[in-house]
């Protein structure tokens, strides 16, 4: 990666707030509102695997959504190549929509199953009115061996349940990249599949970025895989992010109580520092009624009731290096 | 040590459809002592909650036990009649399963169907008795007890697995099946569950089947690992030892596989994605289509057990010449 690359975001949250209401029906007549992003500044540079890291019901997926403009932001703006996506129109929008492509969680889900694999990778090139038929067969058989599933031609004609998870998900990962995006948001790509599938699915992550310098979102609950794939990294907390900076540096010295948190969690075989603990998980959490504090509050222990449950800890990051927001990371 | 658990040659097969048959559990042996654990590791389909099924006597019927006997306190669970082994089961055995959210019932109280699956198993309880010991068993799990009287979805992700695994242990049983209990689970819960099967572990000393696709969670839990793959135990012996010097090839695979937070960016080689259809391979060993030390005889002949000291044995004749080093 060059410098200038380094710089330029490829798609950039500012501020960006997120609410769902819930309730209001039969059972719940009275409907509340529950904040799925919280004020998230999110930077994502050109060329970068940039990692999202978070318990399930944190917002990563939130974030996905508004990425792709699936959803739109109750407050702030997302920007992408210098231009706010909720205010895209006719042709800009299009452009956007080729250029911005998804990987979903689940490729049980996700593939079509009455389509044939041809059908599935080449749909996009068909909706897009890219290419001739001759052409866009021979894009899709390009774009399946690239994704490892070689001789491409046997795949074609097959349909999704004669593959197995680990194929379907290459299958998903062809659809997405056969229209050459420029940012691919894969979300949790790997979870439904076995430790030694999602390696290979990790392996042609990296590769296609290398080949193609394609910006990648990469959201994950692991640690570990974040670690072994991102240049950078975000930990998110109930919709806050807590702690960003480069993959490495967030893992080997971990500064806000969450990450640390989740790092004691790990189990311990094979981890380097195996011995290292933090304990700043709270065995019994803290009632608390103020929703002005630290999203962490109630469960940390090296918290300080009086200043972290009225106030929220801001993010401090400069430029691509290690942020966090605890008011006591020094 | 007292033998709790010992399954000998078992072989169980599922009938597919349209006359076929496929062996998903293999001439598998095993032993296990009273208060030890064993974990079975291997991928999706490896056979693993084959088994845990067939030791709760809970297969589907499309399950055939072809051959091999289950022995729990030396007596063949395969021999026992369906109402003795009813009594057995959830008194002597009992399971925790993966999907925490399926194995209440929605429209019961949660401390109900525990007292009510005490109150079945033993008849002689009082239900002031079955509900004190509840009371006990939320107080050990850390989950409060006010909270008995709440359905299953008022509970959180967490708070269900260790109410099922309160239920598990609420007849005091001597051995547990744990088919995946935390594979749903987020990193913090996952851990704090772990650490409470443990200390209820030695505790009240239960042997322990632990099913996981996870070699990192068998490695912190468990005395002894079994590695499966397609239907066979590849390798078996002391969690220290196996992992420490793996002999066979897929379990050197799986933990290349396996990520981990190290520094020095080794990249993981990765297993060639290949399922396996166990009729296929007949004669020879199941993973030589995707074994790098493949040789010719591995595809003629079935490879025996090798000793490879006292408590770990593997089924492969190429596997490098490994005295345990550490």
């Amino acid at each position: 990666m060059t410098e200038s690359q380094k710089t330029t975001p490829a798609i950039n949250l500012k501020r960006v707030t997120r609410f769902y209401h819930t309730g209001g029906h039969w059972f719940a007549p009275a409907g509340t509102t529950v904040t799925a992003l919280n004020q998230v500044d999110l930077r994502i540079n050109t060329g970068e695997i940039f990692g999202l890291v978070g318990e399930s019901g944190s917002g990563k997926t939130t974030v996905a959504r508004l990425m792709v403009r699936l959803e739109r932001p109750d407050e702030g703006s997302i920007v992408y190549e210098g231009e706010d996506i909720a205010k895209m129109r006719g042709e800009r929008l299009s452009r956007f929509r080729r250029r911005v492509q998804m990987i979903f969680q689940d490729p049980y889900q996700s593939l079509n199953p009455y389509q044939s694999v041809q059908r599935i990778v080449g749909e996009p090139l068909a909706i897009h009115k890219a290419k001739s038929g001759a052409e866009r067969k021979e894009q899709v058989i390009d774009t399946l061996a690239q994704v490892g599933l070689t001789p491409a031609e046997t795949y074609l004609h097959r349909y999704p349940h004669q593959l197995s998870g680990g194929q379907r998900q290459r299958v998903a990962i062809a659809r997405a990249l056969i229209l050459e995006p420029s940012l691919l948001i894969a979300d949790e790509p790997t979870s439904m599949l076995d430790a030694s599938i999602a390696i290979q699915i990790y392996d042609i992550l990296s590769e296609v970025q290398r080949q193609r310098r394609v910006t990648m979102l990469f959201i994950t609950h692991s640690l570990a895989a974040a670690h072994f794939l991102c240049d950078r990294v975000a930990v998110i907390y109930r919709g806050h992010i807590v702690e960003t900076g480069p993959a490495k540096s967030v893992i080997a010295n971990p500064r806000h109580p969450y990450t640390q948190a989740l790092l004691d969690a790990l189990p311990k075989f094979g981890h380097l520092w195996g011995g290292r603990r933090f304990d700043t998980l709270r065995s019994e959490p803290r009632s608390t009624s103020s929703t002005n504090g630290c999203p962490f509050f109630s469960r940390c222990a090296p918290a300080d009731p009086g200043l972290c449950d009225n106030q929220q800890p801001p993010l401090k990051e400069e430029d691509d290096q290690h942020g966090v927001a605890c008011f006591f990371a020094e | 040590m007292d033998c709790l658990l010992e399954i000998k040659n078992l072989t169980i097969s599922y009938r597919t459809g349209g006359g076929h048959t496929t062996t998903a559990v293999d001439d598998v042996s095993l032993t296990l002592s009273k208060g030890e654990s064993l974990g079975l590791v291997g991928e999706s389909g490896s056979g693993k909650s084959t088994i845990g099924a067939a030791i709760m006597g809970l297969l589907p019927r499309n399950a055939e036990i072809v051959s091999g006997e289950i022995l729990f306190n030396g007596e063949n669970l395969l021999q026992t009649d369906a109402e003795a082994l009813r009594q057995l089961r959830w008194k002597q055995i009992s399971m925790i399963f993966q999907s925490a959210m399926n194995a209440l019932n929605p429209i019961q109280r949660v401390g109900n169907q525990i007292v009510e699956a005490i109150r079945v198993h033993e008849p002689e309880t009082s239900p002031a008795q079955a509900l004190e010991r509840v009371e006990m068993l939320y107080h050990q799990m850390g989950i409060p007890v006010e909270r008995l009287r709440h359905f299953p979805h008022q509970y959180s992700g967490g708070m269900r697995q260790r109410a099922i695994i309160a239920m598990a242990l609420a007849c005091n049983p001597q051995l547990i099946i744990a088919d995946e209990p935390t594979t749903a689970l987020d990193v913090i819960v996952q851990d704090q569950i772990l650490k409470t099967i443990l200390a209820l572990q030695k505790k009240l000393s239960l042997g322990i089947i632990f099913i996981s696709h996870d070699i990192a969670v068998i490695a912190d839990m468990c005395h002894h690992v079994g590695v499966m793959y397609a239907g066979q135990i590849v390798e078996i012996g002391s969690s220290e030892e196996v992992f420490a010097t793996p002999g066979h090839p897929y379990t050197q695979a799986l933990l290349d596989a396996h990520i981990i937070l190290s520094d020095d960016g080794k990249a993981p080689r990765a297993i060639v994605d290949h399922s396996i259809d166990t009729a296929e391979v007949e004669r020879g060993c199941r993973f030589a289509p995707r074994c790098p030390l493949v040789k010719s005889k591995c595809r003629e002949t079935a490879p025996q057990w090798l000793k490879r000291s006292e408590k770990h044995w593997i089924r492969c004749p190429m596997a490098p010449a490994g005295s345990p080093e550490k």
